[in-house]
């Protein structure tokens, strides 16, 4: 049952994730054609323009990751607390299989996006270099290829790991306060949008106080360890706590309008 | 053999304010029971009990001797009150929907039935009119064997032969074995269907009997008692 | 015919009274295979058991039998549907001239009227 919900989320999400790699795709192409076919051009004109196209891309493929975060927050609350609830919550499936489907579905899109995205940042990136004239239209495979040894390495996997989590963090956020809101009988949206602020405060002043209070024990450690170790487990900690409170909300608490 | 549908000292409140006060009945296989009462006496909350969709503040709700989860879910068929169809589905993808997570969906009885009434497989749930939504909402409801059928109010708010359609469509598909419950508050357009009646008042149960029976013994019909019960409410 | 039912008497009884005036006016002819329980109640839009329990009472009458795999069928014996067809038209008769005797009419005065209507529009005529 848990692959049929899978196949089901994943789709869901495909109607907003194709178009949005699509949308990233062009956007790179654009930039690329533009900046080959500028490069050897002796026009200022001509190549401020196909910089101010490269540049714009930037903005743009970031909010491509935003949108698709926009969408499976909406569906989340469409699905799980919405009129679709009927049916969502009377499927055979456990809750347990509900959440993670959507979490993990959410989790892959979210990553092929933001792959796209950085992709089409670094392609970005070398697109410009070109057309400021910081190397040539010849060394353009050579560049690609020097960049992709220096990302693949460790770190990136690590900080892969790291961005997942953060997403998975994100987007458990968003669910809880959208569970807790939707347990009242009426301005369901209101209190969610208030417990949004609730959560994100709280774990604000404990993250502080935590950071704080044993100051000397994080000094003695060194700043490696704490953005190394810490900053995944404390991520972690606050998405299992997140991932309880949005369990125990829709299991106990459900109050469909 | 457990009862197919049994409330057990069942209460929930909202807050302060009590919605159901400490029910105690059970349902056979092979009965067509309506829960009958006015608005707000706790019928929606009741079916919603039964599905899991709110918890019990305090005794307990049993299906087939089970409380609500996985098992009783595969078990139940539920029309809720509101369309709950997936906005971004049409006829065809809900078909498979529906028997991909319910082994007990018969699609070509649904597909049947939906050609009856003349509904293409390819439209949209967002493209069809409150009324489609509602008629292909039954029959998703209606294509399941299942053990015990949940109806909340499916002939609220529809025309006369509509409401012919849907009470059809009930006594023509539902598992023989399998008890069904219709929650309304339109005595007189169900009561010929009904073997049994529950009265809700104020979350309480003030009668359970045997629709036949009532006719029988006190010359009235269902509707007639149920007014006579409820006069002093005024609703 | 359609199916009406008066909401203050048991359905039962008014199912068993309309598949009985089906038998007798030969609707259902002698021997014919009846439709099932779940038919029956669709078409009459009432609850199956109900229907099954008036089967049962038209069984225990003699007018219908059942065969175990094949279904329910109306009694093929013509004098039983006739008998029945007898007493229903009696029964419709015996009403009839109960409510002109209200009305202050003899048998003699009525049968008179049928005289008059019957020369006045054979068969019936356009009525």
């Amino acid at each position: 049952m848990f692959g049929k919900l899978m196949k089901y989320e994943l789709r869901a999400l495909a109607k907003a994730g194709i178009p949005v790699i699509i949308a990233i795709a062009a956007a790179v192409s654009f930039s690329t054609v533009l900046c080959f076919t500028t490069s050897g051009v002796e026009s200022t004109a001509m190549q401020f323009l196909s910089a101010l196209f490269t540049l714009l891309g930037f903005p743009l493929i970031g909010a491509g990751v935003v949108l698709l975060i926009v969408v499976i927050v909406v569906r989340f609350r469409r699905t799980m607390l919405g009129d679709e609830g009927y049916l969502t919550h009377t499927l055979p499936v456990s809750l347990t299989a509900l959440l993670w489907s959507k979490l993990l579905s959410a989790l892959i899109w979210l990553c092929v996006v933001a792959a796209a995205a950085l992709a089409g940042v670094v392609l970005c990136a070398i697109n410009t270099s070109m057309t400021f004239g910081v190397m040539s239209a010849k060394q353009y495979a050579a560049t690609l290829r020097d960049t992709v040894q220096v990302l693949a390495d460790w770190n990136t996997l690590y900080y892969t790991s790291l961005g997942v989590l953060v997403l998975l963090f994100v987007l458990l956020q968003f669910f809880t306060a959208l569970s807790i809101g939707h347990s009242f009988p009426a301005k369901k949206m209101g209190y969610s949008v208030l417990f949004y602020f609730a959560i994100d405060g709280t774990l604000r002043v404990v993250s502080s106080l935590g950071l704080i209070l044993p100051l000397d024990l994080w000094s003695s450690m060194g700043s490696d360890i704490v953005l190394r170790v810490a900053l995944p487990l404390v991520t972690a900690a606050y998405s299992g706590v997140l991932y309880f409170l949005t369990w125990r909300m829709q299991s106990r608490h459900l109050n469909l309008a | 053999m457990a009862e197919i549908f049994e409330c057990v000292n069942l209460s929930k409140s909202y807050g302060s304010r009590q919605a159901l006060a400490a029910l105690n009945f059970s349902i056979p296989r092979g009965r067509i029971v309506g829960l009958l009462g006015p608005n707000g006496s706790g019928k929606t909350t009741l079916l919603k009990l039964a599905n899991g969709l709110l918890t019990p503040t305090q005794g307990q709700v049993l299906i087939d001797g089970h409380a609500p989860g996985i098992r009783s879910k595969r078990l139940v068929s539920y029309l809720p009150e509101r369309s709950a169809l997936p906005q971004d589905m049409n006829a065809r993808q809900l078909l498979r929907y529906y028997g991909e997570f319910f082994p007990d969906f018969d699609e070509q009885r649904a597909r049947q039935m939906l050609q009856n009434l003349g509904i293409e497989e390819k439209l949209g749930i967002k493209q069809m009119s409150k009324g489609t939504r509602e008629k292909v909402q039954l029959i998703l409801t209606m294509s399941r064997d299942a053990s015990l059928y949940l109806l909340d109010e499916p002939i609220g708010g529809v025309d006369p032969a509509t409401r012919e359609y849907i009470l059809r469509t009930i006594i023509g598909n539902y598992n023989p074995d399998a008890a069904v419950i219709i929650s309304t508050h339109l005595i007189a357009d169900v009561e010929q269907i009904l073997d049994e009646v529950l009265f809700l008042r104020q979350g309480q149960l003030v009668l359970q009997a045997d629709a036949e029976q009532i006719r029988e013994t006190k010359g009235m019909s269902v509707d007639a008692l149920f007014r006579e019960e409820f006069k002093c409410l005024g609703n | 015919m359609s199916w009406q039912f008066q909401g203050n008497m048991p359905i039962y009884s008014q199912l068993v009274e309309y598949l009985r005036q089906r038998i007798a006016s030969g609707y259902y002819a002698p021997g014919q295979r009846l439709p099932t329980v779940r038919e029956i109640a669709v078409e009459a839009g009432v609850n199956p058991n109900t229907v099954q329990r008036a089967m049962a009472e038209l069984e225990r009458e003699g007018l219908v039998y059942s065969q175990r795999t094949a279904g329910r069928f109306v009694t093929e014996d013509p004098d039983r549907v006739k008998t029945e067809s007898t007493l229903l038209a009696r029964q419709q008769i015996d009403a009839f001239l109960r409510s002109m005797a209200l009305l202050g009419y003899s048998r003699a005065q009525v049968l008179a009227i049928m005289q008059q209507e019957e020369e006045e529009h054979p068969n019936g005529g356009n009525l």
